[in-house]
């Protein structure tokens, strides 16, 4: 009898025992999974954070190219003023200058300043649309080697 | 409990990842201008008729179209204000160029970094996966 109840005992047990290690072992694959599934979680986070950062980098470099490209463009508006300063320049030795009245008194060195001034326009022109500098251009450093249209582009290498 | 625990299922994640790519834009290059050279001729009251004969002299038909000193200004106001608009557009241009350079730059960057790291997050997976059931029971 006792070896009976001994051996149903046994079967019981190891019947519960058998329950425990699959309990175990499942749970244990479960926690696994938690935990792979918790590091990815982590990992994208990580992720969006840093694409959030970047994005944020994205726009403060936006943000800096067009600051600059503003600044260029208000430089730029500053050679229209002087070029119509070129015509009504005040000077308190000889009093305002006027360009007809020049032409009319020194018509041939107006002529000559007219072309030259001309001819640096135009090379203006050809420079902004990608035209090469020359040597010349590049080494002009004197008032007198400068385009004086527009100097800032043709010039790089001026005295100022 | 056991059944409690017993029907609930627990399935792994699955993060996508994808890079983000850049187009690229190959657009042909603005035409380089070469320009015609202008010649201009100050005539007035007493110098027309030399004005007249050096026409003559380079075989130019004997008419001027003409500016008043006035106009002339403003057309050199204008030219200066086109040139303006130019540099200006060149200088948009430029800047996007820049943008887009850098941009495509650091986007590179991360997204190799970020494959990188999803390697080295899936190798470091795969080795806590490496223990086994009796690997659990150790308590050393």
């Amino acid at each position: 009898m006792g070896l009976k109840l001994a051996g149903v005992m046994m079967i019981l047990m190891l019947a519960m025992g058998g329950v425990v290690y699959w309990y175990y072992n499942d749970t244990q694959e479960k926690m696994a999974i938690l935990h792979q599934n918790n590091a990815k979680l982590e990992q994208a986070t990580k992720l969006q954070n840093e694409t959030i950062k970047q994005l944020e980098g994205d726009v403060e470099l936006a943000a800096s190219i067009a600051s600059g490209l503003q600044a260029n463009v208000l430089e730029l508006k500053k050679n229209i003023d002087a070029e119509r300063n070129k015509f009504n320049k005040q000077s308190k030795l000889l009093g305002s200058r006027d360009i007809g009245k020049m032409a009319v008194s020194k018509a041939r060195p107006i002529e000559k300043i007219i072309n030259r001034g001309t001819i640096d326009k135009m090379r203006c022109f050809e420079i902004i649309s990608g035209s090469k500098l020359t040597e010349k251009e590049i080494n002009a450093q004197k008032p007198s080697q400068l385009n004086r249209s527009c100097p800032g582009i043709a010039n790089p290498n001026r005295v100022q | 409990m056991l059944i409690l625990t017993g029907c609930s299922s627990v399935k792994p994640i699955e993060v996508k990842y994808s890079p983000v790519k850049q187009v690229q834009l190959n657009l042909p290059k603005v035409e380089e201008l070469k320009l015609d050279p202008v010649d201009w001729y100050v005539v007035n009251q007493g110098n027309q008729e030399k004005v007249f004969k050096r026409l003559e002299k380079k075989n130019y038909d004997p008419a001027l179209m003409g500016l008043t000193d006035k106009g002339y200004e403003n057309l050199s106001v204008n030219l200066t204000k086109i040139l303006t608009v130019m540099e200006q557009q060149r200088l948009t241009i430029e800047a996007y160029d820049k943008y887009q350079k850098r941009q495509a730059d650091t986007i590179e960057q991360f997204n190799d970094d970020q494959t990188e790291k999803q390697k080295q997050a899936t190798a470091q997976g795969a080795k806590k996966d490496e223990t086994g059931v009796l690997g659990r029971f150790k308590f050393w």
